[in-house]
Parts: C-alpha cells; sequence; structure tokens
C-alpha cells in the first residue's frame, strides 16, 4: 500500500525516515515473522561485518544499504531460510534479499515514484575490516533496529 | 559513439567482452590521459584493496566493479585531481568517478539500451580484508589492465 506522498515532494530527511522505517519494520515482519522498532542510533552501534547494498537509479538516485554484525545476518539467514542455512553463501543471499525488499517497499511507498525509479542487483561486502563509502551527495537517512537484540542499521543516500 | 550492437542479441559473454574492454580504454584514455590495454587475467590478479561498485538497473540489470590495490587507486586519484589528492575521500571519489564513466561508457555503446538502462550512485568500499558477493546470477565478464605496471579489474556481473 502506498502512501500518499509525490515523489518530488519529500525533499528533507525527516519526511523519508517515516517511510523507510515503516518499509523496513512491514519487510521484517513479512520475512521474519517479528515485529521491530526502530531504535536510538547513538546508543546502538553497528560493527559492520555484513553490509547489503542496493543501488536505486532514474526518479530516486542512490542506494539502500543493510548493515549488521556477522551473527545477526546469521540469525536473519536461519529466520528466512530455516536452521539449515549456515553457509556464507546463504547468509550472503538472505542479506541481500532483505535489503532488496526494503528498498523495493520504500519505493512503492512513494506514490508515483514505482515505476519510475528502478533497483539493481543487491551486493553484500562481508569481512573483517572495511570501510564503505557512497558517493550520493545528497539527503541521507538511517534508521537503526534491534532484531534479537542486536542492531541493524537501514540507511538511505541519495543523489542530490 | 556507439557500437553497432543490437542489445538482444548480446546474450554470450563474449560478446560483452569487447564492448566492455573499448568502454574502459576509452576512459582511461580520457579521464588518466594514458592508454592502457587488458592483459591476461591468469598473470594478474590484483590485490583488492579498493573497489567501486555501481548498479545498473531497467533494460540491463547488475554491477560493475573496478577493483585494484590502494597505491594504484592513489595513482589513479592524482592523474584525475592532481598530484594534491592523497586523501582517502578523495581516492575514493575518482574511483568512484572511473568506475561510473566506465558503466556509462559501456551502456552508451549498446545500441538501444542507452535510454532504457540507468545507473545508480557509485560507492567505494576499501580495507584489508573484505570480499565481495554479487547477487547476479547471470553473466558476468571481467578485464584486467595494467596501469602503472599494477593491475586494475573491471568487472560486469548482470542478472539473468
Amino acid at each position: 500500500m502506498t502512501t500518499d506522498t509525490a515523489c518530488a515532494k519529500p525533499s528533507r530527511e525527516e519526511n523519508w525516515l517515516p517511510i523507510l522505517e515503516r518499509a523496513t519494520q512491514e519487510v521484517f515482519e513479512i520475512m521474519l515473522g517479528c515485529q521491530v522498532k526502530p531504535a536510538e542510533p547513538s546508543e546502538h552501534k553497528v560493527k559492520g561485518g555484513f553490509t547489503a547494498i542496493v543501488g536505486l537509479a532514474g526518479a530516486l538516485c542512490g542506494v539502500v544499504t543493510v548493515c549488521c554484525d556477522a551473527k545477526t545476518a546469521g540469525q536473519i539467514a536461519k529466520g528466512m531460510l530455516g536452521d539449515a542455512a549456515d553457509s556464507e553463501g546463504q547468509v550472503v543471499d538472505a542479506l541481500g534479499e532483505m535489503c532488496n525488499m526494503i528498498a523495493g517497499n520504500f519505493k512503492n511507498k512513494l506514490a508515483g515514484t514505482d515505476e519510475r525509479c528502478m533497483l539493481s542487483v543487491p551486493t553484500v561486502v562481508s569481512g573483517g575490516q572495511y570501510s564503505l563509502h557512497s558517493m550520493a551527495k545528497g539527503h541521507s537517512v538511517e534508521t537503526v533496529l534491534l532484531f534479537e537484540d542486536a542492531p541493524i542499521t537501514v540507511r538511505l543516500q541519495l543523489q542530490s | 559513439m556507439s557500437t553497432d550492437t543490437s542489445f538482444v542479441t548480446r546474450s554470450h559473454e563474449e560478446n560483452w567482452l569487447p564492448v566492455l574492454e573499448l568502454a574502459v580504454e576509452e576512459v582511461f584514455e580520457i579521464m588518466v590521459g594514458c592508454r592502457v590495454k587488458p592483459v591476461a587475467p591468469s598473470e594478474h590478479t590484483p590485490n583488492g584493496e579498493f573497489t567501486a561498485m555501481i548498479g545498473l538497473a531497467g533494460a540491463l540489470c547488475g554491477i560493475l566493479t573496478v577493483s585494484c590495490d590502494a597505491k594504484t587507486a592513489g595513482q589513479i586519484a592524482k592523474s584525475m585531481l592532481g598530484d594534491t589528492a592523497n586523501s582517502a575521500e578523495e581516492v575514493g571519489d575518482a574511483l568512484g568517478e572511473i568506475c561510473n564513466m566506465i558503466a556509462g561508457n559501456f551502456k552508451n555503446k549498446l545500441a538501444g539500451t542507452d535510454d532504457r538502462c540507468m545507473l545508480s550512485v557509485p560507492s567505494v568500499v576499501s580495507g584489508g580484508e573484505y570480499s565481495l558477493h554479487s547477487l547476479a546470477d547471470g553473466n558476468s565478464v571481467e578485464t584486467i589492465l595494467l596501469f602503472e605496471g599494477a593491475p586494475v579489474a573491471v568487472r560486469l556481473q548482470l542478472q539473468s
């Protein structure tokens, strides 16, 4: 169901944030059967073991990222694929699919944007020591939620 | 200038590779001022301390990545931005811009694809220990070129 929000209208980050939060909550409820609520970002810093990235192109141009530690990524994979899902490939696929669904749900909520904004294929970065830098220089909004008491950061970075 | 290449007839990776190689060579000549040629991948594997990536969405859906070691990324940044370009952000921006231009040049060479394929914003991963996994499950082509004696890998991974 779309929110009554024209694509060009939400020009400030306080407008994008509740839509991103709702899109994230819905995906977690549908895919993992759990209700998650935003937490205070300053109190929950993610030590990035896994970061999934989906590009947005067209009317909205930027990236959506989902970042969590390795243990949480594994729990998401088990929640989606069953307890046998423990290979790194399965974890990567699960987190990438979550990111893809959050990005798709987010753009679907912006009336008039859906057909003019397209998603690229998810990519997942994993490792113990890396940093990710987006060249999107426009608005950036971030929500942190707790999944089984561990923080997951969902960030939208748009090109100005 | 576009190559006389119909998008729909290009379904095999051996068809994509020469177009990608040409796109890479042109961008390096224009942006970095040097001529580069593909080398045998088996003999030159870059240490991917920096990886720039950009998503493609629409008629072509996938990801294009440019990967090299930190020293080479710094040399590319200096060639593009001048000798004072040595911060991590400048290096990331330069590699991201090279990736963006290669992807744009590549899609422009596929007749009929340009206006049906859009690019997202580049992102750059850097660090000493990370892996990059694309969920694109279709054709994948890679070219490796030498820039000042060091390998730079350019990979296109498409969704089937």
